[in-house]
């Protein structure tokens, strides 16, 4: 039989939001007051169909002290004190007062481990005993996890009086976990049992893989909605001299079906995290819910002035270099020059032209106005910037946060500053690339190499 | 026509549409897909992919085959009747002149040579990266107009991703494909012509060309069939035999002789017309198909894909039940009376002289003991306020209410950390909890003791 470990404990001491987080499932609930868990529920994690282990996320304990004197009563029934825990919970198993307490030890009985969570940032208090008592009782092996609600800091003294029932006590803050951690605790969960080892190792690296197909999905959704906005444009055929009114409404119907397109990939990577129910708080609203086109976006997601003019240089200079090492490197200085200016110029200027509006006209007779695509040079550096922080705000997150997803980009100066020199270069020949129709296959690993970093901030590898 | 352009047409559509299903969704359905399937090359996955999924939602691909081929249909047809017209007029024979052999080859073979190498120049710019030089050369060609109008019938709205090297491969396509009919076209009029005319070929040529070097260069373009069909190569006396001059009232000599240059011309068509377009039009499918599958795979949601039908499904099954908390009822309270009553310490909340000491850890019976000798009147109990109130304690007031009368106050005072009043958030759970034993002489005072 596979592992299984029922999170136990006194109640609301963050059981559900340990379960919540190790089974990244935003839908479980958890709340301020006691008692929201009513019953047992399993969530099993599973590789193709096979369950390598199960969370049992249960009520707390209501009246321990009843249970143990039961227990205690009984002892001379039993050769076993865990048989006992057994008789108990055949015995109650429909008395509605012990409730709570036949939905916690069932699974335990059944041969699941158990992990004990108390809250750490509140002191020990001797009334927790009995609830160890009967879990030792039960002879199963247990582990305590030590929650962190508040900002009390009570964990040595928590240690000292939890290290005589556990075998392994660690300290475990279900809110602010990261995968690491998550990770870390895992493989504890195998250590309580040798025969789960092996199951939790495979787990392990299960999650390890899941966690790079995610973001490489990621990437490949973010990559999708670069392309579709790059070459993204509105047209209508037309009889005679196009109108401003029409201009405008095209140009209008293109920014409302850019902006829709951000938004569906944004839910998509919300998918991707397990994160669908997620909404911007006031703060998040303001930076990442801001209108594509606006100014201050575009500072604050884009390349800056001077770094599109620095891009565009180099980039330019490239083109540059491309057409000396044709005409045979005669005039490679110059080339490079004048690439350089031409370049650097279009960056400049086309930092500030929003859509180019063309009347095209049709091989096969009449006119037809086309708005677009978005030429403007920092469009798809504001797109990947925005698309980048969403990102990053979404797979740190936990999922036993509730509250809405908030983006504090204060420290950040530029969301761009973070990216290195070669990868700015490369991404904007790609933008090029991919705005002539080009193929995006390597945009979307680019793309991922800058989900991988912190926004803004130093390169860190995730 | 290829169907790979219609199913990635259709799968890119359908997969876009796709991405609004949750990811756990499409983890499940394409990894039970992607198991059983047993091919290593990416594109074969994806198309045996749809073939499992297949509920095509757009009609597009369906209609990218029939309109090409139809446009196909038509192009076969008009380069047919253009060859066979071509062919009438250039090899229009009154008896009076021969047909002018250079004349004809200029026009059959010469002609749709350069154009053929026109096309190559362009795929050969496009491949380096001359994209403005293939689009300026492109203009040239007349197909652009079939492409732009396939793209107007299909109702393809596609742009990147590759998909202008599938237009321009599409575009080659077509146009060999028109090229072939005309060759075809040419050809069978000429063999018809043959068959029930009389033909007599000769050459004229305003340059000062001498007969020797005229035979030099036919018998070179000769040279590839030299050796199958020896008769069908011009020797030095034919081609002086052929020469004729306008103005020259000559009369044909031996028109029966003049009929012989007719294989020469046959297989000039052929070899230097024909073949090439048919070995061109190859490798153009076979880049097209190139470009489409490349088209079909360079799109991140077909990666995305790719990884689905890989990678094991690792994630958590569907939860057992929803457990969904209890929505809160309004309570209200009284304001507590001040009470100066015996004062009982719940859980070593704090420290009162003289107080009585119970615990949840008690068991009732002890706990009854504890609370036997309380007089009747009001109690004050001391709680932790930031531990839950647990239905041990319930039981505790129960009991507790039994022991002092219906008259007496109790006042549970759920204490902070510091033994102030616990926060009012921990008052508002305990008010909550304990509003469950409908007691009306029951308070919860967030007052200083
Ligand atoms: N700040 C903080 N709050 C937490 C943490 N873990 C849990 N909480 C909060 O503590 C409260 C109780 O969390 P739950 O996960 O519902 O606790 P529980 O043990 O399942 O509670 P019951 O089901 O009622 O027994 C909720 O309001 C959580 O938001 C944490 O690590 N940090
Ligand atoms: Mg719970």
């Amino acid at each position: 039989m596979s592992a299984s470990f029922a999170v136990v404990g006194h109640p609301n001491k963050g059981k559900s939001s340990i379960v919540a987080t190790l089974a990244e499932d935003e839908g479980i609930a958890i709340g301020a007051r006691p008692g929201t868990t009513r019953d047992a529920n399993r969530y099993a994690f599973e590789v193709d169909g096979e369950v390598l282990y199960t969370l049992i996320d249960t009520p707390g304990f209501q009246r321990a002290a009843e249970v143990y004197r039961w227990l205690t009563e009984h002892e001379a029934d039993a050769s076993q004190r865990s048989d006992l825990v057994a008789q108990f919970v055949e015995h109650h198993a429909d008395n509605p007062r012990f409730h709570d307490e036949v939905a916690l030890l069932s699974p335990i009985v059944a041969g699941a481990g158990m992990l004990y969570v108390v809250d750490g940032a509140k002191p020990y208090g001797p009334e927790y005993e009995v609830e160890m008592q009967i879990l030792r009782w039960t002879g199963q092996p247990r582990m305590a996890l030590i929650n962190l609600i508040g900002s009390g800091d009570y964990v040595e003294q928590w240690r000292s009086a939890l290290d005589q029932y556990f075998s392994i006590v660690r300290v475990f803050d279900a809110m602010h976990a990261d995968f690491a951690n998550r990770i870390s605790l895992l493989r504890a969960f195998g250590e309580l049992r040798d025969d789960w080892s092996e199951d939790m190792v495979r787990a392990v690296g299960a999650l390890e893989t899941e966690r790079q197909r995610r973001r490489g999905h990621a990437a490949a959704a973010v990559a999708g909605s670069l392309v579709d906005c790059l070459v993204m444009k509105e047209q209508q055929r037309i009889q005679n001299q196009p109108s401003e009114d029409l201009r405008e409404r095209l140009e209008a119907r293109l920014r409302r079906r850019l902006e829709s397109r951000e938004q569906q990939t944004r839910r998509q990577v919300q998918s991707i995290y397990r994160h669908e129910r997620l909404v911007l708080d006031d703060a998040g609203a303001q930076i990442l819910g801001m209108e594509l086109f606006t100014e201050e976006g575009w500072d604050l997601f884009g390349l800056s002035r001077t770094q599109l003019l620095i891009t565009g240089a180099m980039t330019g200079a490239l083109a540059g270099l491309g057409v000396d090492a044709l005409v045979g490197g005669a005039s490679l200085l110059l080339g490079a020059g004048i690439g350089a200016l031409v370049g650097g110029a279009g960056a400049w200027f086309g930092g500030d032209e929003l859509a180019n509006t063309r009347v095209l006209g049709d091989p096969l007779g009449g006119k037809t106005l086309q708005v677009g695509p978005v030429r403007a040079e920092n469009f798809p550096w504001v797109l990947l910037g925005r698309a980048w922080v969403h990102h990053h705000l979404v797979s740190e997150r936990n999922h036993a946060h509730r509250e809405a997803l908030s983006a504090d980009l204060a420290a950040a100066q530029n969301v761009m500053d973070g990216l290195d020199d070669n990868l700015r270069k490369r991404l904007a020949t790609l933008f090029k690339q991919v705005a002539n129709g080009g193929v995006s296959g390597e945009l979307e690993a680019h793309v991922e190499t800058v989900l991988r970093q912190v926004p803004g901030g130093d390169p860190e590898i995730l | 026509m290829s169907t790979l352009l219609a199913s990635a047409l259709d799968i890119h559509a359908w997969l876009s549409a796709d991405n609004e299903t949750p990811d756990t969704e499409r983890i499940q359905r394409d990894r039970q897909i992607g198991a059983a399937l047993d091919t290593a090359d990416d594109v074969e996955r994806v198309l045996a992919w749809w073939e499992t999924v297949d509920t095509a939602t757009s009609d597009l691909g369906r209609r990218t085959v029939g309109v090409t081929r139809w446009i196909s249909a038509g192009l076969g047809a008009a380069g047919l009747i253009v060859g066979s017209t071509t062919a009438g007029v250039a090899l229009a024979y009154d008896g009076e002149y021969p047909v002018n052999l250079l004349a004809l080859l200029g026009v059959c073979v010469a002609l749709p040579g350069v154009l053929l190498l026109i096309t190559l120049v362009m795929c050969a710019a496009r491949g380096s990266g001359w994209t403005s030089l293939a689009r300026g050369l492109s203009v040239l060609n007349l197909n652009r107009v079939v492409v732009g109008l396939w793209q107007r019938l299909t109702g393809i709205h596609v742009v990147g991703g590759g998909w202008d090297r599938v237009l321009h491969w599409q575009l080659v396509v077509f146009s060999q494909w028109f090229a072939i009919a005309f060759f075809v076209g040419l050809l069978a009029t000429l063999l018809v012509l043959v068959a029930v005319t009389d033909l007599a070929f000769g050459w004229s040529t305003t340059l000062n060309l001498d007969a020797r070097w005229i035979a030099d260069v036919l018998s070179a373009l000769a040279w590839p069939w030299s050796g199958i069909v020896p008769t069908a190569v011009p020797d030095l006396a034919l081609v002086e035999l052929s020469r004729y001059y306008r103005l020259e009232d000559q009369a044909v000599v031996d028109a029966s002789r003049l009929g012989a240059w007719w294989p020469f011309v046959a297989l000039c068509i052929l070899v230097w017309g024909l073949l090439p377009r048919i070995g061109f039009a190859g490798i153009a499918q076979h880049r097209r198909r190139a470009a489409e599958c490349s088209y079909l795979r360079e799109h991140p949601e077909v990666t995305a894909l790719l990884h689905r039908l890989a990678q094991p499904a690792a994630g958590f099954a569907e939860e057992t039940a929803a457990a969904a908390g209890e929505t809160d009822a309004e309570v209200s309270w009284n304001a507590a009376p001040q009470t100066s009553g015996a004062c009982i310490v719940w859980d070593d909340a704090g420290h009162v002289e003289g107080a009585v000491r119970t615990s949840s850890a008690m068991d009732s019976a002890s706990r009854t003991l504890a609370i036997a000798d309380l007089p009747a009147g009001d109690v004050r109990v001391l709680t932790k306020g930031y531990e839950p109130p647990m239905l041990a304690f319930h039981d505790f007031l129960t009991e507790l209410r039994e022991r002092i009368g219906q008259e007496g106050a109790i006042v549970v005072m759920p204490l902070g950390l510091d033994g102030g009043p616990a926060s009012s958030a921990d008052l508002d759970i305990w008010r909550q909890s304990l509003a469950a034993l409908r007691d009306m002489r029951l308070y919860v005072s967030g007052e200083e003791r």
